[in-house]
């Protein structure tokens, strides 16, 4: 199929399902880590744009930073995504009609998008769009290979470069299966070897070159104290594969205290006293004794039964797809097959010892498997009739838009694989609490972790960017953003040194966060109490004050 | 298509077989249909085999010089073996699930896969490409009707199962064996103290830190024996948690009730003595501080407190031959009145001194260190429980020992503390 020609098509089968989701989805991050990070790009948090966003490369953040300043109203954090997993489509779509003809192509375009267009689209993240982008990069730089289009190998590189900035962990996970795809080539790669070994220094020198600018950063005094956080942070609140029992008693046995460790696991840890960063870190330490331990002889089972799992997923299908499509176009290199499951399993073995295991993961291996099978393909010889693929079309067109039309809010759960909307059950009037809030200027506001992820929900959608400061005065307990500097600065504004202990200040209001009680009194004062401000669905404010201990004596008398 | 059956058929022959002949009404053991390990295997026999020549085989020495040929024989020979040991441990898995012994069974997998062997014999080989796209179908296949009919599946893996069933599983270590219940009194309830408190003598209550239940029962006798010569009455009884201060409340409970609406509420055994006029106290080497013990201490209902520190004073803990030379000068005054004291041992008290890190470091060292630490503090306790026969002394651990590495803690049973009451 000419160039234009396949390039043309590919626009226009992304662009019908890209419309589809737009206008019957639920128009949403996928992970609220993706809202947040585009919230402290827009400066929501400060006073100021900031593109450290910790999980993304902060070149991209830089790198909309122009438009930003051009249009600031605008989400171009979300619109960058959309545009990523764009391209990664019709970038795929137009290797395989190049490689299928007319009529086969079009169909696996077809086929391959509507798989796949909600799961991306409909749930944006960060993670998954660096594995689409790494994958179509990895496929147009074999395919330019094998079709002397060296532009599209340095296109190739280019999308590659571009999802190693938006998670570096999920491009380093497909280089393995780019090194598999790149040995079934071999012929080819060694035919075309300056190319190939020029595009392959470009892309590393590249990637490590913009994976070490953002870790540097992150190296200086102002960050220090946020980077110090974030390896405990992670242990105490995602970990769940230790003996957690185990672990409070022991904790409990040194002299400290369980309720602490408990608080730590439920995300409430923005003390900077008690829950100081080494403080943590024994506790850390504790955990460590405690993880649970997969037996080797166990593994061969549990990867039969995540295998088994992985038959929910429509990538794994698409690999099943493309794999037998190699047996029957170019069977010498059907082998390819076995060596990708090898490579899945290999990886998948690993994640499961460290219970990490996850449908958006795992999803990604599938992608890359699925993806670099493409190249393999021989020539397909048989063709199919042109009614079949028109009424085929037709069909998948029609089944689609129905499918949009009525659960177009339903999407797949990126960790279990389920299917579910995105929306949170919530009768609360957000309006009516972001008034109150507004309300008192002078007063600044510690939310639990939920408090604020809720919150999320209820601000601007994805498409317009959270204007500048909108959540100055609402300061998360827990979540990977306490110790960001600009929040520091803000809290110091506000007279507050350490939010938890500091709860009791005259001009702070905590929301959904009732039982700091206990610890205050555990640590720092003899006597808090908490009184009820108000009550605005699932949303309470709470005021602590101290207790007198000579007063409330005197009362008793 | 007859070369596709004939694999199914003789796979599905090896796995069924030893199920059918081992059946017993009612039990309930899942097995695949046929095993995907043998037919794999079954497909590459009848590769390797159509490609040795049978004119090679006419004369031995012929054959030895065609170095080929001869690996071709010896990996057909390979796949043979290899065959009959799958076989060997699916029969073996299968037993194992029965309890039962070898036995004449163990000539099932020869037999079946000689017959298996026998059916393929005249059967065309496929491509190594076309097994290899068999074997993916059908591997997929099975895991696709799996996750609907998990009741029957189509393939079984002997292999995995195998490995899985060997693979080393967790000590266990939550409950006491029936043998350790025939020999001594156990009970299930966190409370003790309240059965055994003899309200016409003094009570002495001692709480021995990280006192376990060994799993080796004769460390536990021997411990016993410390307290030859003194009337007791040995068992065990099981704690909610592995925590010093929880024992030290749960075990003094007298009664919760509810009220109406809900409220808990706790009265120790400590206020219910005070109130009919004993007196008393509580001693504790370490600090009053930690976990705000004299804060629930008071709570419980003791008339007098002895912690050996109050503070960060910088004074040492007081030892547990400090801790007994003051209640025996407790118990010694004369005075009418009957006393309840309780004591929570500290020596044994993880982690132990002497070592820097509580996880990282020898178990044989912590072990002989800990023992030697137990029986110092267990025969302190004898000697004045012989000294004061007219005294009654509850002893028991507060938990088994925590705060040390796994595997030393893995030679104790969780959540059971021994007890031990004499005069």
């Amino acid at each position: 199929m000419p160039f234009k020609r396949a390039f043309l098509y590919s626009i226009v089968i992304n662009l019908f399902f890209l419309v589809l989701c737009l206008v019957f989805g639920d128009i949403k991050f996928g992970a609220v880590d993706d809202y947040f990070m585009a919230a402290v790009l827009t400066g929501a948090h400060g006073t100021d744009y900031n593109p450290h966003l910790l999980f993304v490369n902060a070149i991209y953040g830089y790198a909309l930073l122009p438009l930003y300043h051009l249009f600031p109203k605008v989400g171009w954090y979300y619109i960058g995504e959309m545009l990523a997993m764009f391209v990664s489509f019709t970038a795929i779509g137009y290797v395989l009609l190049r490689r299928c003809g007319e009529r086969w192509g079009v169909l696996l375009v077809m086929l391959f998008t509507a798989m796949f267009a909600s799961d991306f689209y409909l749930v944006v993240q960060f993670t998954q769009c660096a594995s689409i982008l790494s994958a179509s990069g990895m496929l147009l730089f074999a395919h330019g290979l094998g079709d002397k289009k060296y532009q599209l190998v340095g296109l190739g590189v280019l999308l590659l470069l571009w999802g190693s900035v938006m998670r570096w962990q999920a491009f380093l996970m497909g280089m393995p299966f780019f090194c598999v795809g790149q040995l079934f080539n071999l012929k080819q790669c060694w035919k075309y070897k300056w190319v190939t070994a020029a595009g392959l220094a470009v892309m590393f020198a590249g990637a490590y070159a913009m994976h070490h600018f953002d870790a540097s950063l992150y190296k200086n005094v102002e960050y220090a104290p946020y980077v110090d956080i974030q390896g405990p942070r992670v242990t105490l609140g995602d970990g769940s594969n230790y003996n957690q029992n185990a672990v409070y008693e022991d904790i409990e046995e040194m002299g400290k205290s369980g309720k602490d460790y408990h608080m730590l696991t439920e995300w409430t840890f923005y003390d900077t006293e008690t829950f100081a960063a080494d403080s943590m870190r024994a506790i850390v330490d504790v955990i460590g004794n405690y993880h649970d331990n997969i037996e080797r002889g166990e593994i061969p089972r549990l990867l039969l039964i995540a295998l088994g799992n992985s038959l929910q997923s429509p990538l794994f299908w698409t690999w099943f797809i493309f794999s037998l499509l190699i047996w029957a176009t170019n069977r010498k290199k059907f082998l390819y097959l076995w060596a990708s499951l090898a490579v899945v399993l290999y990886l998948m073995s690993i994640l499961l010892a460290m219970n990490r295991l996850v449908y958006r993961v795992e999803s990604g291996f599938w992608l890359y498997a699925a993806v670099l099978a493409v190249p393999l393909w021989g020539r397909f010889r048989y063709e199919l009739p042109r009614k079949l693929v028109v009424a085929a079309l037709a069909v998948i067109a029609f089944a689609n838009v129905f499918t949009y039309a009525t659960s177009g809010t339903l999407v797949r759960n990126p960790v279990t694989g389920e299917l579910r909307t995105l929306a949170v059950e919530d009768s609360t009037d957000y309006d009516q609490v972001f008034a109150y809030i507004d309300s008192q200027p002078d007063k600044m506001f510690l939310l639990s972790m939920n408090a604020y992820m809720r919150f999320s929900h209820h601000k601007n959608p994805p498409y317009l960017a959270e204007p500048i400061g909108s959540y100055r005065r609402t300061v998360s307990f827990g979540y990977w953003t306490p110790y960001l500097p600009e929040i520091t600065r803000t809290l110091a504004e506000f007279g507050i040194t350490n939010p938890i202990k500091d709860v009791v200040h005259d001009n702070v209001i905590v929301i959904n966060e009732g039982r700091l009680a206990d610890f205050l009194q555990r640590h720092y004062y003899d006597s808090v109490a908490v009184d009820t401000l108000k009550e605005i669905g699932e949303m309470t404010f709470f005021k602590y004050r101290l207790v007198e201990a000579d007063s409330a004596a005197k009362e008793e008398k | 298509m007859m070369r596709l059956l004939y694999p199914l058929i003789a796979s599905a022959l090896i796995t069924i077989v030893p199920f059918l002949l081992t059946f017993e009404k009612g039990q309930d053991i899942v097995r695949g249909l046929f095993s995907y390990e043998e037919f794999c295997l079954l497909m590459l026999f009848v590769l390797v085999k159509s490609k040795i020549r049978t004119s090679a085989l006419t004369s031995l020495r012929t054959f030895c010089k065609n170095v080929k040929q001869s690996i071709l024989l010896l990996l057909l020979v390979t796949v043979a073996a290899a065959m009959v040991f799958v076989a060997w441990l699916d029969l073996q898995n299968l037993l194992t699930i029965k309890g039962w012994a070898t036995g004449w069974y163990g000539v099932l997998p020869f037999v079946t896969c000689g017959f298996a062997m026998a059916m393929m014999w005249k059967v065309k080989p496929f491509s190594i490409s076309a097994i290899s796209f068999i074997l993916f179908v059908a591997l997929i296949a099975h895991l696709f009707a799996y996750n609907h009919y998990a009741a029957q599946p189509l393939a079984q893996f002997p292999v995995v199962d195998y490995m899985s069933r060997t693979a080393p599983k967790p000590i266990a270590r939550d409950s006491l064996p029936e043998s350790f219940k025939a020999k001594y009194f156990t009970s299930d309830s966190a409370t003790i103290t309240r059965g055994f408190i003899d309200s016409a003598k003094t009570n002495v209550l001692v709480l021995v830190e990280s006192w376990g239940i060994p799993l080796d029962t004769n460390r536990f006798t021997e411990q016993l024996q410390i307290f030859d010569g003194i009337p007791n009455q040995v068992g065990a009884h099981h704690r909610m948690y592995s925590r010093t201060r929880t024992a030290e409340r749960e075990d003094l409970i007298y009664s919760v009730t509810r009220d109406s609406t809900g409220r808990r509420d706790t009265v120790f055994l400590p206020q219910v003595l005070r109130a009919q006029g004993v007196k008393t106290q509580f001693i504790y080497g370490g600090d009053s501080l930690v976990q705000m013990c004299n804060k629930y201490i008071r709570n419980v209902g003791f008339d007098e407190t002895f912690f050996g520190i109050s503070a960060n004073s910088g004074v040492e803990p007081r030892t547990d031959r400090e801790s007994v030379a003051l209640l025996d000068s407790l118990l010694s005054v004369q005075d009418s009145a009957l006393k309840f004291i309780a004591w929570t041992t500290l020596d044994t008290k993880f982690p132990l001194p002497g070592f820097k890190d509580p996880y990282r470091i020898d178990v044989a060292a912590v072990d002989s260190v800990y023992t030697e630490r137990l029986a110092g503090t267990l025969r302190l306790i004898a000697d004045l429980a012989k000294k004061h026969p007219d005294v009654r002394f509850i002893v028991q651990g507060d938990h088994n020992p925590i705060l040390s590495p796994l595997k030393f803690q893995e030679k104790f049973y969780k959540r059971w503390v021994p007890f031990v009451v004499f005069n």
